[in-house]
């Protein structure tokens, strides 16, 4: 009998752990506000750059030291989570539906409609595409939410080239054909006979597109154009704590070790969906 | 072949033309006059604003506007800096050489190293080894860079203080650039091994960081490729004719396994070429990458407006070029054009 692709992904060591990695992360980024940690954004006079309580001179008070300000380091990191898990699901959700609609409609319909939609797919591939980013968000000034704006720009050519070609492969298929021959109107056949069916490469482009904004929402905070302070956004962290990388190390470490984890957890997630639903490899 | 080429420059111009437009519609829609906004820091007297309103071609309406962004584009004018009131394209010209010079040292050397740890993989699958190379490619290519660079100038420059932090070169050496190629230029300009060694000590970090993520897509995509060829019916031929396991991957298989590769290869340098922003910013390498983010700082609009174009013909040439190769290397291709 033939697996379903649930079955094969728990036979997959990558996916499985990629898949409790991840349901830590969104438990803590949950619970957050029930754990017992210090407000993320209250800052501790006399208590800046406190060292890890690991370390000689730290204290279980900051059980991950504090920052240049005095703020604790282990509060601002979970709740950093809510913040790149947030707006790395609100990116792929925003382009599963603008990227998956264009592309559905353009595979669907075809003629000229389908040739603006490509051609607007191939103008925004000719844009360098962090470069893109960072103008757009010059362009509405630089917030977290302007900046989800600007991921998702980029990110949509990958949600429309993938959706479309998976419609125009279903498109011709008997069970479309059938399904007009009984009268399905052009909406029901989009949405309730064909995107079912293209679903395994749109899941697997959801996942890879969750690490890719992941990744491009930190470079931005990175260079000062996403998230704004006191907002505990790992890559905003990241470059705050520059500065001080050579005195207080523990700074610049965890924020990165954070988003190369995520990043990590989804790309293993995306490789063990792919192999999941198409076990030829 | 002909035709194929002119059939895909003549779907790039109109591509260009949308980008043009998008470039241009981006600066205007910023909130604002960006008049005053330019002149901001720098304030300016009633006449001063008229003046760079003027100069700018602010003063006329949009389509004559667009109209002489392109016509003049066309002519290789793309305008003056604001804050340099340089030409842009003297400003793109100066920078351009560093970036090139950092993209290729960084391809090169993920080339170099992906395409051997993407076959080994292959050839040990489902094998401890394949194990250890793709988690360490995983790795890779899940890597925030700017953070990798971090790490890497703690470890390298900071603790071992091995490599220098910033630049392209000691400001001890006078370099006068011949190619904008540093490691050419030492030798031309006669700064021998000295300023050579200068050069690629400040080369070596960044493209250490700037190659990280094509090495690992390299070194996946390999694999991958090599896997599917394996399976094909020429490769159970060739093991039907008793040919040795050496013969098989390295004669028949492995070439068009890097088919895919190539091609692969070729988008990355367009994207390398335009996509070091995080790098150049991080090790202050003064290429095109971190020009563009200093003019979104400084809100140097005509720069933006054309360096954005300027980028995107290298990207669209880019892939271009990609096609042609992808035709030229897969023979079943080459009927169809």
């Amino acid at each position: 009998m033939k697996k379903s692709p649930w079955a094969r992904l728990c036979e997959n060591r990558g996916a499985v752990v990629s898949l409790v990695l991840l349901s830590v992360w969104v438990l803590l980024a949950i619970l957050a506000p029930l754990l017992p940690l210090n407000p993320p954004a209250q800052i501790f006079d006399g208590e800046q750059l406190k060292l890890p309580m690991w370390n000689e001179g730290g204290s279980s008070r900051f059980p991950m030291g504090t920052d240049d300000l005095g703020r604790d380091l282990l509060s601002r990191l979970i709740y950093g989570a809510q913040i790149s898990l947030g707006f790395g699901f609100l990116n792929v959700v925003a382009s599963v539906l603008i990227g998956g609609t264009l592309g559905l409609t353009a595979g669907y319909f075809g003629g000229w409609w389908d040739r603006l939609v490509l051609r607007m797919v191939d103008i925004l591939m000719a844009l360098p595409s962090l470069l893109l980013a960072i103008v757009v968000v010059a362009v509405l000034g630089p917030s977290l939410w302007n900046a989800l704006w600007a991921v998702t720009l980029v990110a949509l050519p990958g949600f429309i080239r993938i959706t479309r070609a998976s419609v125009l492969a279903e498109r011709e298929k008997e069970y479309v054909q059938a399904s007009r021959a009984f009268g399905a109107g052009a909406l029901r056949q989009m949405f309730k006979t064909i995107l079912p069916n293209c679903m395994a490469p749109l899941i697997v482009q959801a996942s890879l597109g969750f690490s890719d904004g992941i990744l491009n929402m930190a470079a931005l905070g990175f260079l000062g154009l996403g998230a704004q302070p006191p907002t505990p956004e790992w890559g905003a962290m990241l470059a705050d704590s520059k500065a001080y990388m050579e005195t207080a190390s523990w700074l610049v470490y965890w924020p990165g070790l954070c988003i190369l984890s995520v990043v990590l957890a989804f790309n293993l997630l995306g490789d063990g969906l792919r192999d999941a639903f198409d076990p030829k490899l | 072949m002909l035709s194929f080429l002119l059939r895909r420059l003549l779907h790039a111009g109109p591509t260009l033309l949308g980008v043009s437009l998008v470039a241009f519609m981006l600066i205007r829609l910023v909130p604002g006059d960006p008049v005053l906004l330019m002149l901001g820091e720098r304030g300016g007297s009633p006449e001063a604003v008229a003046q760079l309103r003027h100069n700018l071609g602010l003063d006329q309406p949009l389509y004559m506007q667009y109209w002489h962004f392109i016509a003049n584009a066309a002519t290789g004018d793309f305008g003056n800096s604001v804050v340099s009131n340089r030409p842009v394209w003297e400003e793109f010209t100066d920078r351009f050489p560093a970036t090139l010079e950092l993209s290729l040292v960084a391809l090169l050397w993920a080339v170099l190293l992906g395409v051997p740890i993407g076959v080994i993989a292959a050839l040990k699958r489902r094998r401890w080894m394949d194990y250890v190379l793709m988690s360490v490619s995983l790795v890779g290519y899940s890597m925030p860079i700017f953070w990798w660079g971090l790490m890497l100038i703690l470890l390298f420059s900071v603790s071992l203080g091995w490599t220098p932090v910033s630049g392209r070169i000691s400001a001890a050496f006078d370099l006068e650039p011949w190619s904008g190629f540093y490691l050419l230029d030492t030798w031309v300009r006669g700064l021998g091994w000295a300023g050579f060694w200068a050069a690629v000590n400040h080369m070596i970090l960044p493209a250490l960081v700037l190659g990280t993520i094509p090495f690992a897509a390299i070194a996946r995509m390999t694999r991958s490729s090599l896997l599917e060829v394996m399976r094909e019916d020429y490769v159970r031929t060739a093991k039907a004719k008793g040919l040795s396991f050496f013969q098989i991957v390295f004669v028949h298989a492995l070439r068009n396994a890097l088919i895919p590769v190539v091609t692969v290869i070729g988008l990355m340098l367009g994207m390398l070429l335009t996509g070091a922003v995080l790098t150049e910013t991080l090790f202050s390498w003064p290429g095109v990458g971190r020009w563009m983010v200093a003019s979104v700082l400084a809100r140097d609009y005509p720069v933006l407006q054309s360096g954005v174009l300027l980028l995107s013909v290298l990207i669209v040439a880019m892939n271009v070029l990609v096609d042609l190769l992808y035709t030229w290397l897969n023979p079943r291709l080459r009927g169809n054009v």
